[in-house]
């Protein structure tokens, strides 16, 4: 049951519908590649994010053991998601909870305008939501006049600076305090900010305070539901999450069909390991497990919880090769650990899930004008497998779906029969040696001293940066006979 | 009996590397012969997604090298591919498998051989000055990451020295390397970088993927170091420091 | 369950249906039980208390732990950190352990104004407009005072349910919260923590709103600094009693 692949749809950072147009992968990794300050500012925090997730799960270790447990964990509720997920929203009605199902973007942005308008929403707080993203919600509801409020800090900022996020988990990872003091001037009443941390930081409070005080709605994602009780929780750093599910008078999280989890004794496996490979915390400062609306004689607390479970394409996966995908826990340690994420920032895979799992998913059942090249633009170095707290194989996903995606393009269509043919000739030792031989032949006519400056062919790429050797003129098959001879 | 397997880019590019594995077994008394029908293991074809093309030259690998005890090759992306892909090659093929499999567990990327199979760490080779190993990422397919540091640290008069991100992929990746070439340079320029920092003599690996785009980085921005293989260290083929 | 909502499933269970070799239910589960969870002991070091080990969690994190020898302790202690906030309007929890300090009492010096609405006042929760109105009102709350209900030694988190007596605004809306914590609620993991809670809350609806704390609100990297207190409180103190404290067993199968 393969997801239908959607055309190209011209696309901003975030895979969203307009922008600057879409452009292939590599050229826009080097404009990422020319700013040395996101550069740097790549390189330190990442660095300190992969330093952190080794200190926390050395690898082969027992500590790593902590993997093989979420890993199993995840294989379960995907191998079995419709007992877990059927579990699942039958506990959470029980608690009052009102799930709904999204099998596509479109129904998700129609459920969230549906509860808006009933319950006369003009103002909502919003908590980090990759799959909010996905579904475009933010744009349907500004579209209906609706004041939309980014409430993690960093996509704040952006939010404020009118700016795409430069990076997945640290979306204003360019600021400087500089630059956070002028954006954040307009929500001081327009008086002149220092750019001292603390004075700062108090005045994102104030405005994020009188924002979550204002609004109607607090709309979050749902990092997972748990089946055995229905309830289902956020997990932050800063606490948004919380006060969206819990100030605004109306509460919606979406959540991807498959973040279940069987039970809450398998919660402290995934919690663990999610946040020690992604941030390098033991446990992030706040889990905030929600279990319905408030209850009589609280105080606290929406009168209305509504779940919408999002589709969007990843019941295509489920029993075929690229299920693995669906045990992804969104943690961003692959994101950390990527080399090429490194150097293309965020913006270059013009989707919504960059990144080694972005590379998976985004042909899968994302969307991106270049989904067909992602999965090619990839070392296949496997720091990604390594780094990922549920073990996801994600090289070899990758080249389940370079079979099926070619390289778009004259080399990416001509591909498939000058491959087929270079593989017949491996069969046939001979004809593998006339090859060589003709290959050293034809570089050696291009060489100075050895060294071959503009390749033919393919090979132009090679030595747009780099030069490559002539093939030596005796190579090791030469040698070795010489070597007997000399024996004997 | 043991096969030695030097992959196309040894055997066209770095001969004098397929030299030093065969003078390093031989010094430890291993019997090797080179069987010279054999071509490629198929991994490009592997990575690339076109496994009907992979097929063919993995099946001739089987043919050629089945007769021998142990498999030993100097690629440790290679090796990967006989230990760890030709079981996903072949999943439809259940005989063929069968053979895949029972040829994986033999067939060796040289470090590996030399400490897990040989249970020798000290080949008795010479050098002296600092080394440094860049680890090539195929190393964690086969699960053999510290092996090539073990030998280096008991080569004697040698020092190994750490190397900051050694671990991290050069950016060479097969076909990555012509189909994204700025990037693929981008993380080549980052390692040559660390490589200078590092203040080592001498860099040697395990792959020659890796040597193939570092060297050809090195050579193109004017600079006179040269990455080597790990082999060239354990067999005393490297001349004094070729540090400037 | 809306029939939409069963017919979905269905599908799905088709789809699954169709993959071959799949693990019947529960048996990767199973396995995954099977394997013992060992935290490197540098994290969980034999020997060290689990209040000292608690701190040791938390510290590096902005939360600071205060230990006291006994609950006479706590008055002194509370006024002290109160006045060095500069706080004049404070709130507190009404539960036992609380309710047992007489606060109000022993703090009048201080001359402090207590917020403690009353639970009668949840119907203003309905109306759209005297809910912002009540929340504005409990925004001024300088200090909140709560406790908790299991405390995991390893991690440094406090496990807290919600309810009328325990609103949340009071560990949410102010700058500073502090908490009383006595050493006997200390667990030594989390999955202990979970596993306790499961078992008291068995067959019971699940609190509506429930948090695992692990220290102050904090903000990543904004020009790689951490900032504290952007949405949830900025100074967060744990008043830790130890009287009581349960016998050591560190690290721990989980």
């Amino acid at each position: 049951m393969k997801a239908p692949r959607r055309p190209g749809t011209g696309a901003d950072a975030r895979g969203r519908p307009g922008g600057d147009g879409p452009e292939p992968f590599e050229a826009a990794a080097a404009r990422a590649l020319a700013d040395p300050t996101l550069q740097g500012r790549l390189r330190d925090v990442l660095g300190r994010l992969q330093r952190s997730r080794r200190r926390m799960i050395p690898p082969h270790t027992a500590t790593d053991d902590v993997r093989e447990r979420a890993r199993l964990i995840r294989a379960e509720v995907i191998a079995h998601l419709d007992r877990y997920l059927g579990d699942f929203v039958d506990k959470a009605e029980a608690h009052g909870i009102r799930v709904h199902l999204a099998r596509t973007a479109a129904d998700a942005r129609r459920i969230v305008l549906e509860i808006a308008r009933r319950q006369g929403v003009r103002r909502v707080v919003k908590g980090k939501s990759m799959v909010s993203e996905e579904c475009e919600i933010r744009e349907a509801l500004e579209a209906e006049g609706i004041e939309v409020t980014e409430t993690d800090l960093g996509e704040l900022l952006v939010q404020l600076a009118r700016q795409p996020p430069s990076h997945l988990i640290a979306p204003a990872i360019h600021m400087t305090h500089a630059r956070m003091a002028e954006v954040l001037a307009p929500t001081a009443d327009g008086a002149a900010l220092p750019p001292d941390p603390k004075v700062l930081m108090t005045a994102s409070r104030r405005w994020l305070r009188r924002r979550f005080l204002q609004a109607d709605l607090g709309l979050t994602g749902a990092n997972f539901g748990v089946a055995e009780t229905g309830g289902f929780f956020i997990v932050t750093n800063e606490g948004n999450g919380r006060c969206c599910g819990t100030l605004p008078r109306v509460h919606v999280a979406m959540m991807g069909i498959e973040r279940v989890l069987p039970t809450w004794a398998s919660v402290p496996t995934i919690l663990q390991s999610l946040v020690r490979s992604a941030t390098g915390q033991r446990l992030s400062v706040y889990v905030s497990v929600f279990h319905g609306p408030r209850r009589p004689g609280e105080l606290h607390g929406p009168d209305d919880q509504h779940l919408i479970l999002v589709d969007n394409g990843r019941s295509g996966l489920l029993g075929g090769e690229f299920a693995e995908a669906l045990h992804c826990i969104r943690c961003g340690a692959c994101l950390n650990a990527c080399p090429i994420y490194e150097r293309a920032g965020g913006h270059a895979y013009q989707a919504v899930y960059g990144g080694p799992i972005g590379k998976v998913v985004t042909p899968l059942y994302g969307r991106s004008p270049i989904a067909e090249e992602l999965p090619h633009a990839s070392s296949l170095c496997g720091a990604c497998r390594e780094a990922c707290p549920v073990k996801i194989d994600i090289p070899a996903l990758l080249i389940r779906l370079r079979h099926q995606h070619p390289l778009p393009g004259p080399m990416g269509r001509a591909e498939p029969s000058l491959v087929r043919l270079a593989g017949g000739a491996m069969a046939r030792p001979r004809l593998y040696r006339w090859a060589t031989r003709l290959a050293r032949w034809t570089l050696a006519r291009r060489a100075l001293a050895g060294w071959v400056q503009r390749g033919p062919g393919p090979l132009a790429d090679w030595t747009r940066n780099r030069d490559l050797p002539v093939p030596d003129r005796r190579p090791f098959r030469d040698r070795w006979r010489e070597r007997r001879r000399g024996r004997s | 009996m043991i096969g030695l397997f030097i992959p196309c880019l040894v055997d066209q590019f770095y001969p004098e590397v397929g030299e030093a594995v065969a003078d390093v077994l031989e010094r430890l008394g291993q019997e090797i012969d080179y069987p010279e029908a054999q071509t490629c293991c198929g991994l490009p074809f592997f990575n690339m997604g076109r496994w009907e093309a992979a097929r063919p030259a993995a099946r001739h690998f089987l043919n050629v090298f089945e007769p021998y005890d142990a498999v030993v090759t100097p690629a440790s992306s290679c090796a990967a591919m006989v230990r760890r892909f030709y079981g996903e090659l072949f999943a439809g093929e259940p005989r063929l498998a069968e053979r895949a499999r029972a040829l994986a567990q033999r067939t060796h990327e040289l470090a590996s051989f030399l400490v897990n199979v040989l249970h020798i760490s000290d080949v008795g080779a010479r050098f002296r000055g600092t080394v440094a190993c860049h680890r090539s990422c195929h190393l964690r397919e086969i699960e053999a990451r510290d092996e090539a540091e073990t030998l280096i640290r008991r080569v004697a008069g040698t020092e190994l020295v750490e190397m900051p991100r050694g671990e991290v992929c050069c950016g060479f990746g097969g076909a990555f390397a012509i189909k994204f070439p700025i990037l693929s340079g981008a993380l080549g320029e980052t390692k040559c970088e660390t490589f200078e920092a590092c203040g080592a003599d001498v860099i040697v690996t395990t792959d020659a993927g890796c040597m193939l785009h570092l060297n050809g980085l090195l050579h193109r921005r004017g600079s006179p170091r040269r990455i080597h293989h790990l082999a060239e260290l354990l067999a005393g083929r490297l001349e004094g420091s070729p540090r400037p | 369950m809306k029939p939409e909502l069963r017919h979905y499933l269905a599908e799905l269970r088709s789809a699954l249906d169709r993959q071959p070799g799949r693990p019947p239910l529960g048996q990767q589960l199973r396995r995954a039980e099977e394997i013992p969870l060992v935290w490197p002991s540098v994290e969980f070091p034999p020997g060290r208390s689990m209040a000292e080990q608690f701190e040791a969690a938390i510290a590096p994190w902005g939360g600071v732990v205060h230990h006291l020898a006994s609950a006479a302790d706590l008055l002194p202690t509370l006024a002290r950190l109160i006045q060095e906030a500069g706080a004049r309007r404070v709130s507190r929890w009404r539960t036992p352990r609380l309710d047992a300090l007489h606060l109000e009492e022993g703090l009048a010096p201080l001359g402090l104004e207590w917020v403690m609405p009353s639970l009668e006042r949840a119907g203003e929760l309905d109306d759209v407009e005297a809910r912002r109105r009540f929340f504005l009102e409990m925004e001024g709350i300088e200090v909140g005072l709560t406790d908790c209900d299991v405390a995991v030694a390893h991690t440094g988190t406090l496990v807290v349910r919600h309810d009328p007596s325990r609103p949340a605004f009071t560990n949410l809306l102010p700058w500073t919260n502090l908490i009383v914590v006595n050493a006997s609620q200390l667990v030594p993991t989390l999955a202990d923590a979970v596993a306790g809670l499961a078992r008291d809350q068995a067959g019971e609806p699940w609190p509506s709103n429930l948090i695992f704390n692990t220290g102050p609100s904090r903000s990543g990297d904004i020009d790689l600094t951490v900032g504290q207190g952007a949405a949830g409180p900025g100074s967060w103190h744990v008043l830790l009693v130890r009287d009581g404290e349960p016998a050591l067993a560190p690290g721990g199968p989980t």
